[in-house]
């Protein structure tokens, strides 16, 4: 296996940048959170009834 | 880690906004999409759960969005050299184009899944097959190739209201594809409408649009015989039960207007050299058809969602 050389090159973000990239982690995480919430609540409504009513 | 460090990250390569990737979805578009998608799994005879419901249009809207995307990251190069399209994301460099593939082809999976999840497989091919032949058969192949383009790929568009009957039904009967029919035989005019103003910029951008090949007067005329085909077919849902009189009202008065905005725009010079005083007509068509669209699928929801649904020629 091969190791990354470090070149030492590194990126400095501007405020306005390093403001944008937060602005749009924040996003994805919503977009995430939402993808998450919509399987649950598709889960539990195919699934929501039968749990409630079924035979012990 | 070290501190050698040193260059900022150029405006092209800088991260973009929440708002350029809503933009890379061309959500204009996307409203009328998710709106005739709406219409179909309303019109569809079978009452479907309303959070599935909301959950298949969200899809349909996320699919849409997905092709957006995929369109935007293809045709960046034309997108550059139009005065329309030069200040979306790409080419303005808000959006790097391997983001916009990546954007689109997630979007993609994500709307599909969740189609498949909350509706059926029907809904979520059908869907799949959409996005496809928008972002393939229409935008890499279609568009930069024949004076068709519109023609064919406007099937892309005409999806939506198919997707929506089958995503509550789980089938697609020929009133589903009447939908289709009108969106599909819309869709030339409308667009041609707009390519008439917009020629000499698909011209630069080597798009053989239908002016660019054939001519204004020619594209003129076809906006004519498309326009005369389209709105007597509008008609045909009422044949089949689909609309009712507030639908047939509805579509012979549209289609007036429609007809009748094709008719002058067909004796004017919109698109030639000197026809820029005509122009105005080409745009008026343009809204007009929009408008006509938008009034007939409203007429159909309004009847299957309101107690105004009187069958013509039979008891409601």
């Amino acid at each position: 296996m091969s190791e990354a050389r470090d070149t030492g090159e590194r990126v400095t973000l501007t405020p306005e940048q390093a403001a944008a990239r937060k602005r749009r982690g924040q996003w994805m995480a919503l977009a995430l959170f939402t993808f998450v919430i919509l399987i649950f609540v598709i889960t539990m409504t195919k699934i929501g009834a039968d749990v409630v009513v079924r035979d012990l | 880690m070290s501190d050698a460090s040193v260059s900022s990250l150029s405006p092209v390569a800088g991260p973009a906004t929440a708002t350029d990737y809503v933009r890379l979805m061309k959500p204009r578009v996307m409203s009328l999409v998710v709106f005739t998608a709406l219409v179909g799994l309303v019109a569809a005879p079978t009452d479907m759960n309303p959070v599935m419901a909301a959950i298949a249009v969200l899809s349909v809207a996320l699919g849409s969005g997905a092709a957006g995307a995929l369109n935007m990251w293809y045709d960046a190069d034309i997108d550059a050299v139009m005065a329309r399209t030069v200040t979306r994301p790409v080419p303005a460099g808000l959006v790097p184009p391997s983001e916009a593939l990546a954007f689109g082809l997630i979007m993609s999976v994500v709307s599909v899944m969740l189609m498949l999840l909350a509706a059926n497989l029907l809904a979520a091919a059908l869907l799949a097959f959409s996005i496809f032949f928008y972002a393939v058969i229409y935008t890499m192949w279609l568009k930069r190739s024949t004076a068709e383009n519109i023609v064919i790929g406007g099937a892309a568009g005409a999806f939506p209201p198919v997707i929506g009957w089958a995503a509550a039904s789980g089938s697609t009967p020929l009133e589903a594809w009447l939908l289709f029919g009108l969106i599909f035989l819309w869709t030339p005019p409308h667009f041609w409408a707009l390519s008439l103003w917009t020629s000499k910029e698909y011209e630069r951008a080597g798009v053989p649009m239908l002016p660019v090949t054939h001519g204004a007067r020619e594209t003129r005329r076809r906006i004519l015989i498309y326009t005369l085909i389209c709105t007597p077919f509008a008609l045909l849902p009422v044949a089949f039960g689909l609309g009712g009189w507030v639908y047939l009202v509805t579509a012979v008065i549209a289609g007036a207007a429609f007809t009748a905005g094709a008719v002058r725009v067909f004796v004017s010079r919109a698109g030639d050299a000197d026809g820029a005083a005509d122009m105005g007509r080409a745009r008026q068509l343009f809204a007009v058809s929009i408008i006509y669209l938008f009034v007939l699928f409203a007429a159909i929801l309004a009847e299957h969602t309101l107690p105004i649904h009187v069958a013509v020629g039979g008891a409601s």
